[in-house]
C-alpha cells in the first residue's frame, strides 16, 4: 500500500516535488509542441488537398478541432483537480485548476473565432444557434464565471472551495444545457470529426495530421499548465513569506 | 421544523418589502419587453414568452440576495447552523419560503401579463402549469449559488455567475411554454419536470455543503 502507484502519485502533490517535476516535464511538453504543431499545420495547410465541397476553408479543421477538444477536456480537467482539492486538500490541484482556466477560456475563444470564419465560408454565415455553437457558448460563460469568481473572492483557500463546487456544478450544468439544446434542435453543424467509430472518420490525408496537431496542442496544453501552476505556487511562496 | 418554516414566513410578512419590489420590478420589465414591441401584434405574440420567463428571471435573482447572505450578515445563520435541524432542511425550507413568497405571486399575475402580450387564452392554463412545474428550479438553483458567494455578498456578482446555471431551465421552459403539444406528459414536459426535480433535490445538499465550508 505504501509504495502504490497511487501513492506514488499523489506525492507529487507537495509543492518542492512538484515543481522538480515541472522542470522535467515543461520543456519536453514544449519541445513536443513545437516538434508537432508546426509541422502539422505545414502538413495541413500546404500538403494536403482541398475538400470537394468546401475547397482550401477545410483546412481550418487543423486549429479549430484540437482547439475545441481543449476546450471541452480542460474543463473537465478542472472538475477532477476540483474533486481533488476538496476532497485531498491540496494546493497544487486547485491551482493547478485555476491556471487552466484562463488556457481553457482562450481555446473556447479560439474555436469560437476559427468556426465562425469558417462558417462564413461554408454556410454564409458567422454565427448560428446551432447546438454545437450554442454549447460553446455556454461553455464560455462557465469559464468566465468560474474566473470571475476567483477573482472575486479573497482568501486563497475560500476561493479554492468556491470555486472548486462551481466548477463541479458548472459541468453538470453544461452537460444538462448541452443535451437539452441537442432535444430542442439537431443543428447545421457537421457530426464528429474524430470517434473511436472507424467508419465516421475523415479521410485519412486529413486524418493524420490533425492527430499530430491534437498532440500538439495538447502538449502545448501540458507545457502551459506547468508553467502557469510553477507561476502560482511562486506567488502563494511569497506571499506566505510576507 | 415547522418552527423554521413559521419564524421565515413571518419574517417576509413584517419586512418583505422585498417581495413588493420583485412584483413591481416583474411589472415593469415586463412593460419594457412590451413597449419595445411597439404595439405589433405579431412580435408581442412572439416575444411574450422570453418576456414573461426573462422578468421571472430578473425578479427572483435580484431577490436572491434575501435569502442566505442577511441571514449571515446578521448572524442568524451560526444559529441556524448550530440548530438540531440538519442544514440541509433549513435550505430546502428556506427555498421553499423564497418560493412561495416572491415566485408564486408573479405566476399569479403571468396570465393577465399574458393577455396584454395577444397570447391566445388557449394556451395561457398550460403555459400557468408549465410555470408553476418549471418556476421552483430557478429559485434551488439560486439558493445554492447564492450560498457559493457568502464571502462576497456582492449582489451583481451573485446575478452574473447564477446566469450560466440558468440555461437549462429557461431553454426547456421556452420551449415547453412555446410546445404545440397539449399532453402535459410529451416529451419536453416530462424533461421540464425532471429538471425541476433534480435541481430541488440537489441544491439543498450543495447548499449546506457550501455554508458548512465557507464556516471550515
Amino acid at each position: 500500500m505504501k509504495n502504490s502507484a497511487l501513492n506514488k502519485f499523489w506525492k507529487f502533490s507537495n509543492p518542492v516535488l512538484f515543481k522538480k517535476l515541472a522542470k522535467i516535464i515543461s520543456p519536453l511538453a514544449g519541445l513536443i509542441a513545437v516538434l508537432a504543431i508546426i509541422p502539422s499545420l505545414v502538413w495541413g495547410v500546404f500538403f494536403t488537398g482541398p475538400d470537394y465541397k468546401q475547397l482550401e476553408t477545410v483546412k481550418i479543421i487543423f486549429i479549430h478541432v484540437p482547439a475545441a477538444f481543449l476546450a471541452i477536456n480542460v474543463y473537465l480537467m478542472m472538475t477532477v483537480a476540483s474533486i481533488v482539492w476538496l476532497i485531498r486538500r491540496q494546493y497544487v490541484s486547485a491551482l493547478a485548476a485555476k491556471s487552466s482556466a484562463m488556457i481553457g477560456l482562450i481555446m473556447t475563444i479560439a474555436t469560437i473565432i476559427t468556426g465562425s470564419l469558417w462558417g462564413s465560408s461554408t454556410w454564409g454565415t458567422y454565427w448560428v444557434w446551432d447546438p454545437r455553437l450554442t454549447s460553446f457558448a455556454v461553455l464560455l460563460c462557465f469559464y468566465v464565471g468560474y474566473i470571475i469568481l476567483w477573482s472575486a473572492i479573497k482568501p486563497l483557500e475560500r476561493a479554492a472551495n468556491v470555486t472548486s463546487l462551481f466548477c463541479i456544478l458548472g459541468s453538470v450544468f453544461a452537460l444538462l444545457s448541452r443535451y437539452i439544446v441537442f432535444f430542442i434542435d439537431q443543428g447545421l453543424h457537421q457530426g464528429p470529426t474524430l470517434s473511436l467509430d472507424e467508419e465516421k472518420n475523415i479521410d485519412d490525408s486529413y486524418y493524420f495530421p490533425l492527430i499530430l496537431a491534437l498532440v500538439g496542442f495538447s502538449s502545448l496544453f501540458v507545457y502551459l499548465l506547468f508553467v502557469r501552476t510553477t507561476t502560482e505556487l511562486n506567488k502563494l511562496k511569497l506571499k506566505l513569506m510576507g | 421544523m415547522l418552527n423554521i418554516l413559521r419564524l421565515e414566513f413571518l419574517l417576509v410578512i413584517r419586512s418583505g418589502s422585498h417581495v413588493v419590489l420583485a412584483f413591481s420590478f416583474f411589472l415593469f420589465f415586463s412593460l419594457l419587453f412590451a413597449l419595445s414591441a411597439f404595439g405589433d401584434n405579431f412580435v408581442l405574440s412572439n416575444i411574450g414568452l422570453t418576456a414573461v420567463w426573462l422578468s421571472l428571471l430578473m425578479s427572483i435573482l435580484l431577490t436572491l440576495n434575501k435569502v442566505i447572505h442577511e441571514d449571515y450578515e446578521s448572524g442568524i445563520l451560526d444559529y441556524l447552523l448550530l440548530a438540531d435541524i440538519p442544514l440541509e432542511v433549513t435550505m430546502f425550507l428556506k427555498t421553499i419560503v423564497h418560493w412561495v413568497s416572491v415566485v408564486i405571486p408573479l405566476i399569479i399575475i403571468i396570465p393577465v401579463v399574458l393577455i396584454t402580450f395577444q397570447i391566445s387564452s388557449d394556451h395561457i392554463l398550460r403555459i400557468f402549469i408549465v410555470l408553476l412545474c418549471g418556476s421552483p428550479s430557478l429559485s434551488f438553483i439560486g439558493t445554492m449559488i447564492s450560498c457559493l458567494t457568502l464571502s462576497n455578498r456582492s449582489n451583481f456578482l451573485l446575478t452574473t455567475i447564477t446566469i450560466p446555471f440558468y440555461f437549462p431551465t429557461l431553454l426547456l421552459g421556452i420551449f415547453c411554454c412555446s410546445s404545440s403539444t397539449t399532453d402535459l406528459f410529451a416529451l419536453e414536459y416530462l424533461l421540464l419536470y425532471a429538471n425541476t426535480l433534480f435541481t430541488v433535490v440537489l441544491s439543498p445538499y450543495i447548499s449546506a455543503y457550501a455554508i458548512k465550508l465557507n464556516y471550515s
